[in-house]
């Protein structure tokens, strides 16, 4: 069993492509998108237990995205990528009930740290 | 209509300074996310003892080219700060324009939007403050993307005109209906970034602005 079922949404497919195999042999089950459109149509197939939310995607306001995808996953926790720290954005995806905010480029560290923390919070909202 | 004042070009070449400083580090930012990303995921397979010549091949190939994109961008705001600090020597309109594309790249895909250049290649020097004209080009060109529909875009010609260069901005696509005429603010500040540059600006029904420069003889 996996220990959480990741999405990666980021336009940047190097990026995404090399994080979701890094994840993958860390146990995490973990698939990318790299538009708004095949986010919301992965999140409304699979409902992954974590989505990773790059906030700069082409054609879409991040924040709004950040909307959909609340609604389409109210069991799921999200946690936002950002390439700089935009206060407006910080402030919204607290908002919004974003888990976090994580800088890229990321430490693998840290990132798994709060994909756990999302996936514990999750599961213990599920048990309630 | 009086000129705009001092303080409103200060703000203005500010706000340009400020805008493209963030598109640079956000972009060298996502260069380093591939480059640390690659560098850990060769690291985890070799590890994981599931390294082989192919993916470290790909790998290599990978950082190669981000580095390169990197020193791209390290160069354009290396140029963009000698030009902001280069105080009324001329300027190489064609290298300035490729600058200020490659900096707007992403936010133009963003909006899912396209800018292309087509710069003659017998431009003379332009003459004027290169600060001035990257702040004022860069201002017409987000505002004539801006009030274009996802899809569309801007065309920047610039060719030698008579002893000087001529900078034209050619909508392509479907014009907003939202798009706003230029508030008066806007148009006076552009207008007097013009009269510092020594340059004409000119609108023509229907198209974008055209900016006619001095060269240097």
């Amino acid at each position: 069993m996996p220990k959480a079922r990741v999405l990666l949404i980021d336009d940047e497919r190097e990026f995404a492509a090399t994080l979701t195999e890094r994840l993958g042999l860390r146990g995490y089950e973990a698939s990318a998108a790299f538009t708004a459109e095949e986010a919301i149509a992965a999140v409304a197939a699979s409902a992954p237990d974590v989505v990773l939310l790059d906030l700069n995607l082409p054609g879409v306001r991040g924040v709004e995205l950040l909307m959909t995808l609340r609604q389409l996953l109210p069991q799921g926790e999200i946690i936002l990528l950002s390439g700089h720290l935009d206060l407006a954005e910080k402030i919204e995806g607290v908002r919004l009930d974003a888990f976090g905010l994580l800088l890229k480029p990321v430490v693998m560290s840290e990132l798994t740290a709060k994909i756990d923390a999302a996936q514990a919070k999750r599961r213990t909202h599920a048990a309630r | 209509m009086p000129p705009a004042d001092d303080a409103s070009v200060e703000r203005a070449l500010r706000a340009f300074a400020a805008a493209t400083i963030g598109l640079a580090v956000h972009e060298l930012n996502n260069r380093l996310a591939v480059m640390r990303e690659t560098v850990g995921l060769m690291e985890d397979l070799a590890r994981a003892g599931k390294s082989g010549a192919a993916g470290t091949a790909r790998a290599h190939g990978s950082l190669d080219d981000q580095v390169g994109r990197a020193l791209n961008i390290v160069g354009t705001l290396a140029r963009l700060g000698s030009a902001l600090g280069a105080a009324g020597e001329g300027f190489d309109a064609g290298a300035a324009i490729g600058d200020l594309l490659g900096l707007s790249e992403r936010w133009a895909r963003q909006h899912s939007l396209r800018l292309v250049a087509d710069v003659a290649g017998n431009l003379p020097r332009a003459g004027g403050d290169p600060a001035y004209f990257l702040c004022l080009a860069h201002r017409l060109l987000v505002a004539c993307a801006a009030s274009q529909r996802a899809g569309g875009g801007v065309l920047l010609r610039a060719a030698r005109d008579g002893a000087g260069i001529r900078l034209s901005l050619h909508p392509a696509g479907e014009r907003l209906e939202s798009a706003a005429a230029p508030a008066n603010d806007d148009e006076l500040i552009n207008r007097e970034l013009a009269r510092r540059l020594g340059a004409e600006l000119l609108f023509q029904g229907g198209g974008g602005p055209t900016l006619r420069l001095a060269a240097i003889h």
